[in-house]
């Protein structure tokens, strides 16, 4: 058996490598020029499919009772490791935690916040949009169901101040979902002579969604069909590209675990056919070290 | 850039396509740089070729369709 010509140090933990992150694996074995090749091509190729879709291509939707078919794209991306198990997590999450909109909280929340405020004062309704900040709490409400309440301090658009008190029964979008942002419904209450009077509501609320609750989370049947009916022909390019991108990946894995397929290139730069260079001959010609080696 | 792409016709997203899969191919084919960036310029003008090649039979095929 011929010597390597590069130093491919563990093949098998540069394969591992090479399969969860693109260009890593060659990084490892010292082959930079790979590792650039790789990482730059395949991570385009799939961020820009990703980009495409707004990040809702990649998802893992399999599990019991799901038909098979809709594995089948998945099989091709996943050929990017890394990504790819984040999606079978994240499919298992929300296979355990379901779509369930959030209307207790364990801890005290507070975050940024963008929406509408609509408030009915007198004969004229006040709409307008508002950015700020929101406190949600965890509280008991009157029936002795646990309930969520909070408040919000912002700005309106023309610069004046909001500070509003949101009702009982303030309700959070489900906690994983593939969006970054999770919506906020709630009332508004004021008071007025000791009684508290619900005066308004928020409109097109959210706040932002952590990006381990959002990335590669798997859209239910409704959601797929909006973001073909939003994309059109861009959700198919977006699933060829980062389809492409997963099954490019196999072949840099491969390279990593057994190095280059046809050789070193050393046989004659005139040689214009692939078949050429997998003669014995090619391979075995004068050991050269190219790439890394130690 | 990308938004340029994205408003493009989608034909144009045929060229970053080709041009990374003939260089990740053919990295996994060969070592040395040269004969990487090589062999990649062949591909991608052959796929675009061929493709070209396929474009030209459907509209000889769908003439005055």
């Amino acid at each position: 058996m011929q010597e390597p010509q590069v130093n491919l140090k563990d093949p098998l933990i540069a394969s591992v490598l090479a399969f969860l992150v693109p260009g890593l694996g060659h990084l490892y074995q010292g082959r930079l020029f790979k590792a650039v090749i790789y990482s730059v091509c395949i991570w385009s190729l799939f961020g820009y499919g990703m980009s495409l879709s707004g990040g809702k291509i990649f998802q893992y939707r399999g599990g019991p009772g799901k038909p098979r078919t809709e594995l089948l794209s998945f099989v091709a991306q996943c050929g990017l490791g890394g990504p790819g198990l984040v999606a079978i997590i994240q499919g298992r999450r929300y296979r355990r935690l379901g779509e369930q909109v959030t209307t207790s909280l364990n801890e005290p929340i507070s975050s940024s916040f963008e929406g509408s405020i609509e408030l009915q004062q007198g004969e004229e309704d006040l709409d307008e949009v508002v950015t700020g900040t929101i406190e949600l709490f965890p509280q008991v409400g009157q029936f002795g169901d646990p309930t969520i309440v909070g408040r919000i301090i912002g700005t309106f658009e023309n610069g004046q101040t909001a500070d509003y008190t949101l009702a009982e029964g303030t309700r959070l979008g489900p906690l994983l979902r593939n969006s970054p942002r999770r919506a906020v419904e709630a009332d508004i209450v004021t008071k007025e002579g000791g009684n508290t009077i619900r005066s308004g509501r928020l409109k097109d609320a959210s706040i932002p969604r952590s990006f381990w609750n959002w990335f590669a989370v798997p859209l239910s049947n409704f959601e797929e069909q909006e973001l073909h009916r939003e994309l059109g022909k861009y959700h198919e390019l977006a699933l060829v590209f980062t389809m492409i991108a997963g099954l490019l990946n196999v072949l840099a894995v491969w390279d990593a675990f057994d190095g280059p397929a046809y050789g070193y290139g050393l046989d004659s730069e005139s040689d214009d056919d692939d078949t050429d260079s997998q003669q014995p001959s090619a391979r075995s010609a004068e050991p050269e070290t190219v790439g890394a080696s130690t | 850039m990308l938004t340029l792409l994205a408003q493009a016709n989608i034909t144009w997203h045929l060229l970053p396509l080709a041009a990374a899969i003939s260089l990740v191919y053919n990295a996994s084919r060969y070592e040395a740089p040269s004969r990487i960036l090589q062999r990649a310029g062949k591909h991608f003008v052959m796929i675009l070729f061929i493709l070209a090649m396929i474009l030209g039979v459907l509209i000889a095929l769908s003439y005055q369709l």
